[in-house]
């Protein structure tokens, strides 16, 4: 399985159409492609191995792109923005989101402001992706997407989704019920209920029954006769000769058993004796040589598992689109105006044409009138979306050559 | 000994018996309500909230930033240690507690209601999580329009379920600063129930004609215990700097290379 970031997303090929992995990759193996792979993303490809058409016209060294919004000496070929579908859009670090507003707590293992309902989600392309028919009809566009299409020198139609925006605008309704509070007033009457008891005579006899039980003895008791008898004190005089000579008249303290002191043999000096004849099974155990190496090299285990080769092979006519959507502020109320930014840039290395840059509106932005702007000579149309709000289009006019970038600003109320 | 059909057999079972069982609980949760609110707006004040502070979360605690507003000419007043502070007309910001029922005080009400005061209650549902230092910025809205406060007065009781809409269910109307999108459920459908299923509920305001005691004054009881707030400061409104227009880009093509027809349509 090949990394997130590896594999192809939709129909955007163009970057990279194959990546052929020999073999496995090792784990120390493994970031040696990423990089290779990731550098050749970041790089500028060389245009003349691939469009030998124009190497008499570009010339070797090319000046650095002007572009509005980005200092001066900073590249912007090959700058790669990664556009990830809306549920990835979340990842930190991933897509820079200018205006990130999070809340001071949310639950963990949640990606993305939260909650959702108190933010509007504008951008990316969310559930089925946005697709362009041979005939240029675009079908997918759900409400807050935000895409561009292009075509591609070899005719292909490519499509970009833009990153999501998020803007803290929660809008408060509610519910209202009025019920009329019955004021119903009664009074439980006592009910006159008549229940005579009789007294009824019971009359019980109990005859006298004779009973006789037989219980046997459930014990025994007898008279135990004295069958040990032990002295300690001899009758007369008491000896002098029960040690051996020079040993110590005390006990010592491992000697505090009953069998010792006394020779009466009990159940606990059973189990003391058992516990210390097992420690000393254990601590007189025998260690000996466990591995005895007999002129036999010890066996050395490399970890020198790594790919072979890789093989990176590029599709002439590179192109691919960037768009960037940006918000003028992270938090706004009902009634307040809010500037949308879209910045679009080919970072590929091949001419794209006939960009068309949509922008489904959801329900609580409501597009102001003539405030579409657009850096590029553009035409500019709206359309009702099924959120009953507007879907704005821009069509960009000339193609866009590598390093080009154009910007379309509009100004949306909240509702 | 058991043959090896039969084994296969239990074996079999014991393979597919749970994902039978979750595909039979899958359809029964498949079948429940999108909305299965337990309780009712009705409920005694502070019934729904409490048991909000029981499914946890930053909700302990926590002083809710909340903006009452009411038509103009009445005066709002907030209960503080059993007695009624100074009224406000206007806008009033507090931060109330999460679950406590408040008892606010409207005086000099519209020549439209019957009396000139009304008593509702607050009780504060649910927050929410504005980023940081935009709390007060965000109030939770709790609007007294004229209109509840004459049926109010008359004897009715309405209850009003605050809830933050669903943005992929939002109205499309739009709404002004000082205004808030509202719909009648009915007498017999659960506002409550209503504003789950459209958002999230925040907030439940009801209004009724319970009066507090004309020779004592408001008891312990009828302010609920009269529980903390604190009174923010209105927020000042934030003022961004106009967008400067779009500047033609320079042209970066490179010199020589010729527009090439991408695809003709």
């Amino acid at each position: 399985m090949l990394p997130s970031f590896l594999r192809p997303r939709r129909r955007n090929l163009s970057h990279i159409s194959a990546i052929v992995l020999l073999t496995l990759p090792a784990c120390q193996a493994m970031p040696k492609a990423m990089v290779e792979l990731v550098s050749s993303r970041t790089q500028p490809a060389p245009e003349n191995a691939q469009n030998p058409a124009n190497n008499a016209a570009l010339p070797q060294a090319r000046p650095m792109p002007q572009v509005l919004g980005v200092p001066s000496g900073k590249p912007v070929v090959g700058e790669s923005l990664p556009v990830l579908p809306r549920e990835q859009c979340d990842t930190y670090g991933a897509v820079p989101i200018p205006y990130f507003a999070a809340g001071p707590w949310q639950p963990p293992g949640l990606k993305g402001p939260w909650p959702y309902d108190e933010f509007l989600h504008d951008g990316g392309d969310a559930y089925e992706p946005v697709m362009v028919s041979p005939e240029w009809r675009v079908e997918g566009l759900n409400v807050e997407d935000t895409v561009a299409h292009y075509d591609t020198l070899d005719g292909r139609t490519l499509v970009e989704a833009s990153n999501c925006t998020y803007l803290y605008s929660p809008r408060f309704s509610s519910v209202r019920s009025v019920v009329h509070v019955v004021s119903n007033e009664y009074i439980d009457n006592p009910v006159k209920a008549s229940k005579p008891v009789r007294i009824g005579r019971l009359e019980e006899r109990a005859v006298v029954g004779t009973k006789t039980e037989q219980l046997q003895p459930i014990g025994q008791t007898a008279n135990l006769k004295l069958n040990v008898f032990r002295r300690d004190q001899r009758d007369g005089v008491a000896s002098t000769a029960l040690l051996p000579h020079n040993f110590q008249q005390t006990l010592l303290a491992y000697e505090n058993l009953s069998v010792i002191r006394n020779g009466a043999m009990q159940g606990a000096d059973k189990a003391r004796l058992a516990e210390r004849a097992e420690n000393a099974i254990v601590w007189t155990k025998d260690e000996g040589v466990k591995v005895a190496i007999e002129k036999q090299a010890a066996v050395v285990s490399t970890g020198d598992r790594r790919a072979q080769a890789i093989y990176i092979v590029k599709e002439p006519f590179n192109a691919r689109l960037r768009i960037c959507k940006i918000a003028s502020t992270p938090a706004a109320q009902p009634g307040d105006f809010v500037d949308f930014t879209i910045r679009y840039d080919n970072v590929g290395d091949a001419p794209i044409g006939n960009i068309v840059i949509l922008d489904s509106l959801t329900t609580r932005l409501e597009y102001a009138a003539d405030s579409a702007k657009s850096s590029r000579k553009a035409v500019f149309t709206v359309a009702q979306n099924a959120a009953e709000s507007l879907e704005l289009r821009w069509e960009i006019d000339e193609p866009l050559q590598p390093g080009d970038g154009g910007l379309v600003r509009f100004r949306c109320k909240v509702r | 000994m058991r043959s090896g059909k039969y084994m296969r057999s239990v074996r079999f079972q014991q393979a597919w018996a749970p994902a039978i069982v979750l595909l039979f609980a899958h359809f029964a949760a498949a079948q429940q309500p999108l909305a299965h609110y337990r309780y009712q707006a009705q409920q005694p004040t502070g019934a729904v909230g409490s048991q909000r502070l029981q499914q946890g979360g930053p909700v302990h605690g926590y002083f809710q930033p909340v903006e009452l507003s009411a038509p103009k000419g009445v005066v709002i007043a907030l209960a503080d240690q059993g007695h009624w502070t100074d009224g406000v007309e206007g806008n009033v910001h507090a931060g109330m507690l999460l679950g406590k029922p408040y008892r606010v005080q409207l005086l000099n009400l519209p020549e439209e209601c019957v009396g000139r005061e009304c008593y509702p209650t607050i009780e504060i549902v649910d927050r929410t999580y504005a980023p940081q230092g935009m709390e007060r910025r965000f109030p939770i809205p709790i609007v007294f329009n004229i209109e509840d406060l004459r049926l109010a007065t008359e004897g009715l009781l309405v209850t009003r379920v605050v809830y933050i809409e669903d943005p992929q269910q939002a109205i499309p109307g739009a709404q002004e600063p000082g205004e808030q999108l509202w719909h009648d459920a009915g007498p017999t459908a659960n506002p409550l129930e209503v504003a789950d299923r459209l958002g999230r509920p925040v907030a439940i305001v009801r209004l009724g004609a319970r009066m507090p005691d004309e020779r004592q004054g408001p008891d312990w009881q009828f302010l609920y215990g009269s529980p903390p707030w604190v009174r923010f400061t209105p927020p000042q409104a934030v003022q961004f700097a106009p967008v400067p227009q779009a500047a033609p880009l320079k042209s970066v093509r490179a010199p020589g290379a010729a527009d090439r027809p991408i695809t003709q349509r």
